[in-house]
């Protein structure tokens, strides 16, 4: 499931209008103050998508913020998408005028960092975008407010459906690929931890180490098949089961 | 440039843990890494082998004496 954050009702209306039947909205406040104890229900097919205006000289322009300066910086996952990347910086104030003309490549919001902050505490940093549109150069400049904002994210409604569409397909491609990987490696650390007569610690390396056989697509069962033509698995002792492991390295590797 | 320090990647073991929570699927962060003391490294052979190969790139443009590796 989508799950669109706002800061705004003004930011979310256009949005609810266009996603209405796909997504669910959350409106969190300015400097993210409400509404975000829903990040503890999340599992790992859900994605969460935080849309809002922010400071910035490229008025009207979209972008997906590739780092998050906040009390520290933050690194969501990007998605290669036509809409540009540029670094945000969450600050408490509104942006000055000035702010925005001394740092031409940066965007300044509220609450960016602060929802990436409660959010990392459940979700992983794929799970989670930035798309911001440029409102003003500064809070001398701001006019119009209210109409304005409808008015920028309703013009990028093509961008931010794209963009949605896509996420959504990496992250069911991840899911699939992390699924497959989880259940083959658990099927063969369920067969050669007995046979190697695996402590807990051990588990945790023959898990680790099956893992990224997985992941690299290396043939691993013909190490342990040989192994065990050999008459070496399974095994008497816990000190044959580790020396195993230390092989199992060297195959991997190839040290 | 005056001098060069090679060294290989090492990093404490609380930081690999969220890295593989965090990228599951990355063949980078899930590596057998050795973890001595708390770090997780390349195995001391694949470590000498890997800073020997730079080390000698580099010593093709760069005299070797002024080369030095983090030990």
């Amino acid at each position: 499931m989508e799950i669109i954050v706002c800061a705004l009702k003004d930011e979310i209306k256009p949005l609810i209008r266009h996603f209405r039947d796909r997504c669910k909205f959350v409106v969190c406040g300015v400097k993210a103050s409400k509404n975000l104890d829903f990040f503890e229900d999340l599992g790992p097919q859900d994605h969460v998508t935080n849309i809002g205006i922010c400071a910035g000289q490229e008025l009207g322009e979209i972008f997906q913020a590739d780092k998050i300066s906040g009390k520290r910086d933050y690194y969501p996952d990007l998605i290669t998408t036509s809409i540009k990347t540029k670094d945000l910086n969450t600050i408490e104030e509104l942006a000055s005028t000035q702010m925005v003309q001394e740092n031409p490549d940066l965007i300044f919001d509220q609450e960016a960092a602060l929802i990436f902050e409660k959010a990392q505490k459940h979700i992983a940093p794929h799970q989670i975008s930035f798309l911001k549109i440029v409102s003003d150069t500064g809070i001398d400049n701001i006019k119009d407010f209210k109409e304005n904002i409808n008015k920028l994210i309703t013009n990028k409604l093509p961008e931010i459906e794209s963009f949605i569409n896509k996420t959504h397909k990496a992250l069911e491609t991840f899911n699939k690929n992390n699924n497959a990987y989880i259940k083959a490696a658990q099927t063969s650390l369920f067969k050669y931890s007995t046979a190697l007569k695996c402590s807990k610690s051990m588990e945790n390396r023959l898990k680790q180490q099956l893992r990224f056989a997985e992941i690299c697509n290396i043939n691993y069962k013909k190490f342990f098949y040989e192994l065990k033509i050999n008459g070496k698995i399974p095994v008497e002792h816990k000190k044959d089961g580790i020396a195993v492991l230390n092989d199992f390295d060297v195959f991997l590797i190839g040290d | 440039m005056l001098d060069i320090s090679v060294g290989s990647f090492r990093i404490s073991q609380t930081y690999l843990k969220n890295m593989r929570k965090n990228d599951c699927l990355s063949a980078i962060v899930n590596f057998p890494f050795t973890n001595i003391k708390g770090y997780y490294q390349y195995t001391p052979n694949l470590q000498s082998q890997m800073e020997n190969f730079v080390v000698d790139k580099i010593s093709e443009h760069f005299d070797k004496n002024k080369v030095f590796l983090w030990k």
